[in-house]
C-alpha cells in the first residue's frame, strides 16, 4: 500500500500566509483598495481626534474661539480647513468630530456584535423553542425605527451620546443575530460539526471552537457596513440635537452649526459633511472589498 | 451489454465523402495562474464519427472536463486555447466568428452538465426553458416551438410532457431533470452531445434509464456523443470507443472492448485493476502510488512513469509519441502491457 | 450482538398548520429491525433518499428517533443516561462522505484528530504522541499535523478523518459513503486502509455505500434499503447472486456492468 505524499504548499506560518493573501486579494480590487485607503484614513484621523477628547487639557484645540476670524475660508493662514462662526478652527473641530464617530461606531457595533452572537449562534444551533423564541425577539427588535426609540429614550432621559448608543445598539444587535443564525445553522448541517457531536464535543464548545471562527469573515464585514451605519445614525441624531452635545463636535453637529451659514459661508457645513461622506464610502467599499475576500464566490476578475 | 458498434463504420462510410464530425488536433488548453501559464490539455487529437459514442475517461484534475469546454469555447475566463484545430465537419470552431460560435452552440453541438439541479434555471418554469432554447436558435412562432418542446420531452422519455411543462427545477427529481437537460440540448437537433459526467449525480436504477436513453437516440437521431465520465463500468456500456487521459493528454485511444479487455499503456491498467469488486472480498486492492503531478511539475519523460509498476530506461527521459496499432488503437508507453 | 434495532423509525414534518403542529410527515425511517454482530461489517446499499444516512445518524444517536428502539454496545436508546451517553460517543465514531466538508477548514489536523481525546485530560505532549501515533496508523506523515485540511488531497482529507475516528478508540464505525467522493485510484488506497484497519483493530462497521462493487468488496453482509424500509438483508456474496426482493433485483441489473476479467497478477516479464 502507499502513502501519498503531502500536497506540497509554499512554506511559512499558514495565518500569516493566508493574510498575505487575503491583503493581495483586496488590493487587486481598485474601488476596494480606495475604501482601504479612506477606512485606513479615517482610522489615523479618528484616533487622534479620539485622543483630543479624552487626553484632558486638549480640549483647547477645538474649542478656542476667536471672534475676529470668524467664518475663514480653507487655507487660511492658520486654518487649513477654516473656521466656523466663533472662529473655532474646523480641522480640528472635524478631527474631533471623527473620533467621535470612531468611538462611537466601533463601540456600538462592537456591543451590538457580541449581543448579535450569542444570541444568533444559540438560536441557530440549537434550534426548536430556543430558535422560536430568539428568532421572535430578534424581528421585533429587528423591525423598531432608531431614530425613534432614540428621540423617545433621550426625551424620557437626558440626550447624549450615551443615550443614542444605547438606542443604535438595542437594535441592531438584532440585524448580526439574523445573519449568523443563519450562518449557524448552514453550519451546522456541515459534516464538521456532525463529527464533532459525535465525538462528544459539547454545544457551548462546538459553538465556540467551530461555529464562531468560521463566521468570523462574513461577521466582520457586516461590521464595517453597521460601523458606517451606527456613524450616520449618530450624525442624524446630532443633526437635530439629540446626540452629542456641545461643546464636543461631533459630525451631525458641524452640519447642524454649518447649515446657519450656509447662505453666507458653505465651508462650515461642506467641510464636516465633506469629511462624513467619505467615512461612510470608505467604509462601505472596504466592507465589499472584505467580502469579496471571505467570499470567493462574488469575486469578479 | 453494447455490442462493440457501428460507430467507427459509420465514421468512414456514413457522410458523402466527408470525414468525421468532430476532429480535434493537437488541441491545447493552458491556464493563466499567478505562477505563471500551465498546460492542462496538452496536444490532445481524437475525432468522433457520426453516430458515434466515443467515452473520454480520467481521474480529476486529468484535463478531461477543459476538453470539452474547450470545444464549446466555454473556457473560464482564466484559460485559453493555446493551439490546434476543432473541426466540426470541417469548420474550426477553434478560429470561428463568436457570433457564429454561438449559433453553433446548441443549435450543432449541445452539452448536459454533471448537476442537473444546478444547471436549471430555477426562477422559470421547465418548459419555458426548452422553449427558449429553441426560440434562441431558430425564429419559429411561440406554437410551433411549444410543439418542438413537447416532442423533445417525449423523445426523451418524460412521462405526461405537458404537465411537466409548468414544473419548476425544484419540483422534479434528479433524473426528471437531467432528462429536461437532455430535451433542452436535443430540441434543436444538434449533431453532436458533449455530456460531462450526466449521471455521476443521479441513482443506479436512474442512471441506467439515462443510458439507455442515450443509446436509442444515438440510433434515431445518429447522434454523435462524446461522453465524459470517470467511470469505467459505465463508459464500458455506452461507447464504442475509449480514450483515456492522464495529466492532460490522452495515453490511449481505442476500441471499447478491445481497451478495456486488453489494455496497452500501464495507466489504462493499472486503472481498470483499481476497480473494486471484482476479486476476492476484502483482499487488497491494487492502487496507484503517489498521486497525479501537478500541471507545472509534470515528469519530463513519460508523465505517468514516476507511478508505473513496470517503467524502463527511457521511461524517465523520452516523452512517449502516441503510437498507432492495426486495430485502430494507439497508445503512448514505452513498455506497454503485452 | 452490538447494534440491535427493533422497530426503528424516523419521521420528519413536511407541511405544519397555522399553530405550527405537524400536518405531514416524511418517514425517512421505517420500522427497521436489523442486527450488527460484533466484527463484522455490514453493508447497506439504497438510493438517494432511501433513508440510509438517517438511520446512520439514529444508530449514532446524531438524531432522535421517533419510534422503536435502539441498543448499542448495551446502551439502549431513548433513555440512555448522561453517563452512558459519553461513553457511547467514544465508542461509536463516523466517517463522511465528502471529504471538503467534514474538516473544520481553520483547524489544524492536530487539533480535528485530537478534539475526541479532551475528556482524557491529556497533557500537550501525550496528545500530540496520540496524535503521531493515529496518523501512523492512517499512514500519513507526521508533518501533517501543523497543516491545515486544505492542503491537502481528497484522500488524505479521507485519511484525516479516518485518524479522527479512530482518535477516542471506538468498537464501531459508520462509514457513510466513505469512497464515493474519491478518485478511482484513491478510492482503492482508502479501502485497503479501512479493511486493514477494520481487521488489526477488530472493528465493526456499518458500510453505507450507493455503489453495490464496493460494498462487495468490503461487506459480510448486505441491507438493501428501499423507501426506508430494509428490504433484503443476507450474505453479501449471497444477495449479489440471487436478488430475492425485486427491488434488489431491479437495483442489482441497473449497475453498469464492466465485464472484463480481472488481469492476471501483474510481474510479467518487461521487454
Amino acid at each position: 500500500m502507499s502513502v501519498e505524499q503531502v500536497v506540497h504548499v509554499p512554506s511559512g506560518h499558514e495565518p500569516a500566509r493566508r493574510l498575505r493573501e487575503a491583503l493581495t486579494l483586496l488590493f487587486a480590487n481598485k474601488l476596494a483598495s480606495i475604501g482601504a485607503l479612506l477606512a485606513a484614513a479615517f482610522v489615523v484621523v479618528g484616533v487622534a481626534g479620539s485622543v483630543i477628547v479624552l487626553v484632558p487639557g486638549l480640549d483647547h484645540l477645538y474649542t478656542d474661539q476667536n471672534l475676529r476670524a470668524a467664518l475663514l475660508p480653507p487655507l487660511a493662514p492658520d486654518h487649513v480647513l477654516g473656521t466656523d462662526h466663533l472662529g473655532r478652527d474646523l480641522a480640528w473641530r472635524v478631527v474631533t468630530g471623527s473620533g467621535i464617530s470612531l468611538m462611537f461606531g466601533v463601540a456600538v457595533t462592537a456591543i451590538s456584535m457580541a449581543i448579535g452572537m450569542v444570541v444568533g449562534s444559540i438560536a441557530g444551533y440549537y434550534g426548536g423553542i430556543a430558535d422560536r423564541l430568539l428568532s421572535g425577539a430578534i424581528d421585533f427588535t429587528w423591525g423598531f425605527p432608531v431614530i425613534l426609540l432614540a428621540v423617545v429614550l433621550g426625551g424620557m432621559l437626558s440626550p447624549g451620546l450615551l443615550v443614542v448608543g444605547i438606542a443604535v445598539a438595542s437594535v441592531t444587535w438584532a440585524g448580526f443575530a439574523r445573519m449568523i443564525r443563519a450562518e449557524a445553522i448552514s453550519l451546522h448541517e456541515k459534516e464538521f460539526v456532525e463529527a464533532a457531536r459525535a465525538l462528544g464535543v459539547s454545544g457551548p464548545r462546538i459553538i465556540v471552537r467551530h461555529l464562531l471562527p468560521n463566521m468570523l469573515g462574513s461577521t466582520l464585514v457586516l461590521g464595517t457596513y453597521y460601523v458606517a451605519a451606527a456613524i450616520i445614525v449618530e450624525a442624524s441624531l446630532s443633526f437635530i440635537g439629540l446626540g452629542a452635545q456641545p461643546p464636543m463636535p461631533s459630525l451631525g453637529q458641524l452640519i447642524a452649526t454649518g447649515r446657519n451659514f450656509l447662505s453666507v459661508d458653505p465651508w462650515v457645513a461642506v467641510v464636516p459633511g465633506t469629511a462624513m461622506a467619505l467615512i461612510v464610502l470608505g467604509l462601505n467599499t472596504f466592507g465589499d472589498g472584505l467580502r469579496d475576500v471571505f467570499d470567493p464566490r462574488l469575486r469578479r476578475w | 451489454m453494447v455490442t462493440p458498434t457501428t460507430g467507427r463504420d459509420l465514421a468512414t462510410v456514413g457522410g458523402p465523402g466527408r470525414g468525421p464530425l468532430l476532429e480535434i488536433s493537437h488541441l491545447s488548453v493552458r491556464l493563466r495562474m499567478r505562477s505563471g501559464p500551465i498546460t492542462v490539455v496538452d496536444d490532445v487529437s481524437l475525432e468522433i464519427g457520426s453516430g458515434e459514442i466515443l467515452g473520454l475517461v480520467g481521474e480529476s484534475g486529468c484535463g478531461k472536463s477543459m476538453t470539452a469546454l474547450a470545444i464549446m469555447r466555454l473556457l473560464p475566463e482564466a484559460a485559453e486555447i493555446a493551439g490546434g484545430s476543432v473541426l466540426l465537419d470541417g469548420e474550426d470552431l477553434v478560429r470561428t466568428k463568436p457570433e457564429r460560435m454561438r449559433q453553433i452552440r446548441g443549435a450543432e453541438v449541445a452539452m448536459v452538465f454533471q448537476e442537473p439541479m444546478t444547471s436549471l434555471d430555477p426562477a422559470f418554469t421547465v418548459g419555458h426553458q426548452v422553449v427558449e432554447a429553441v426560440r434562441a436558435h431558430e425564429k419559429v412562432s411561440r406554437a410551433v416551438s411549444l410543439r418542438r418542446a413537447e416532442e423533445s420531452f417525449e423523445r426523451v422519455g418524460i412521462p405526461k410532457p405537458r404537465e411537466r411543462f409548468d414544473a419548476y427545477p425544484h419540483q422534479l427529481s434528479g433524473g426528471l431533470c437531467q432528462r429536461v437537460m437532455l430535451a433542452m440540448a436535443l430540441v434543436t437537433s444538434p449533431r453532436l452531445l458533449i455530456a460531462d459526467e450526466p449521471t455521476t449525480a443521479l441513482d443506479v436504477t436512474i442512471q441506467a434509464q439515462i443510458l439507455e436513453l442515450i443509446k436509442q437516440l444515438r440510433t434515431e437521431l445518429n447522434l454523435s456523443v462524446l461522453w465524459i465520465s470517470h467511470d469505467f463500468g459505465v463508459v464500458s456500456e455506452i461507447a464504442d470507443r475509449v480514450a483515456v487521459m492522464y495529466a492532460g493528454e490522452i495515453v490511449e485511444i481505442g476500441e471499447t472492448s478491445h481497451m478495456l479487455g486488453a489494455p496497452r499503456h500501464r495507466y489504462t491498467r493499472a486503472l481498470i485493476d483499481s476497480i473494486p469488486g471484482r476479486g476476492e472480498p476484502r483482499s487488497l486492492l491494487r492502487t496507484i502510488p503517489g498521486q497525479v503531478p501537478d500541471p507545472g511539475a509534470r515528469p519530463a519523460g513519460c508523465r505517468f512513469s514516476p507511478r508505473c509498476d513496470a517503467p524502463v530506461s527511457e521511461c524517465e527521459l523520452i516523452h512517449p509519441e502516441l503510437r498507432a496499432e492495426r486495430d485502430a488503437s494507439s497508445f503512448r508507453c514505452h513498455n506497454p502491457v503485452a | 450482538m452490538l447494534v440491535e434495532l427493533r422497530g426503528l423509525g424516523k419521521r420528519f414534518p413536511v407541511a405544519r398548520d397555522i399553530l405550527r403542529r405537524p400536518t405531514r410527515w416524511l418517514l425517512a425511517v421505517d420500522d427497521v429491525n436489523l442486527d450488527v454482530h460484533r466484527g463484522e461489517t455490514l453493508g447497506l446499499i439504497g438510493e438517494s433518499g432511501c433513508g440510509k444516512s438517517t438511520l446512520a445518524r439514529l444508530i449514532l444517536a446524531l438524531v432522535p428517533s421517533t419510534s422503536g428502539s435502539a441498543v448499542v454496545d448495551g446502551i439502549r436508546f431513548p433513555g440512555a443516561s448522561r453517563e452512558e451517553m459519553r461513553r457511547f460517543r467514544r465508542r461509536v465514531q463516523i466517517i463522511f462522505q465528502d471529504p471538503f466538508g467534514s474538516l473544520d477548514p481553520r483547524m489544524k489536523v492536530e487539533e480535528i484528530i485530537t478534539e475526541g481525546l479532551s475528556h482524557e485530560r491529556l497533557r500537550r505532549a501525550e496528545r500530540r504522541e496520540r496524535a503521531k501515533r493515529l496518523l501512523e496508523l492512517v499512514e500519513l506523515p507526521v508533518t501533517a499535523l501543523g497543516r491545515y485540511p486544505h492542503e491537502f488531497s481528497g484522500g488524505q482529507r479521507q485519511r484525516i478523518s479516518i485518524a479522527r475516528a479512530l482518535a477516542p478508540r471506538p468498537i464501531l464505525i459508520v462509514a457513510d459513503e466513505p469512497v464515493s467522493a474519491l478518485d478511482v485510484s484513491v478510492q482503492g488506497t482508502i479501502l485497503n486502509l479501512l479493511v486493514t484497519l477494520q481487521r488489526e483493530l477488530s472493528l465493526t462497521c456499518i458500510f453505507i455505500s450507493h455503489d453495490i462493487s464496493v460494498v462487495r468488496h468490503v461487506a459480510d453482509r448486505i441491507a438493501v434499503m428501499h423507501l426506508g424500509q430494509i428490504v433484503e438483508i443476507g450474505d453479501s456474496a449471497e444477495i449479489l447472486r440471487r436478488p430475492l426482493h425485486p427491488y434488489t433485483q431491479a437495483l442489482l441489473s441497473s449497475v453498469p456492468r464492466f465485464n472484463y476479467a480481472p488481469l492476471p497478477p501483474r510481474g510479467e516479464a518487461r521487454t
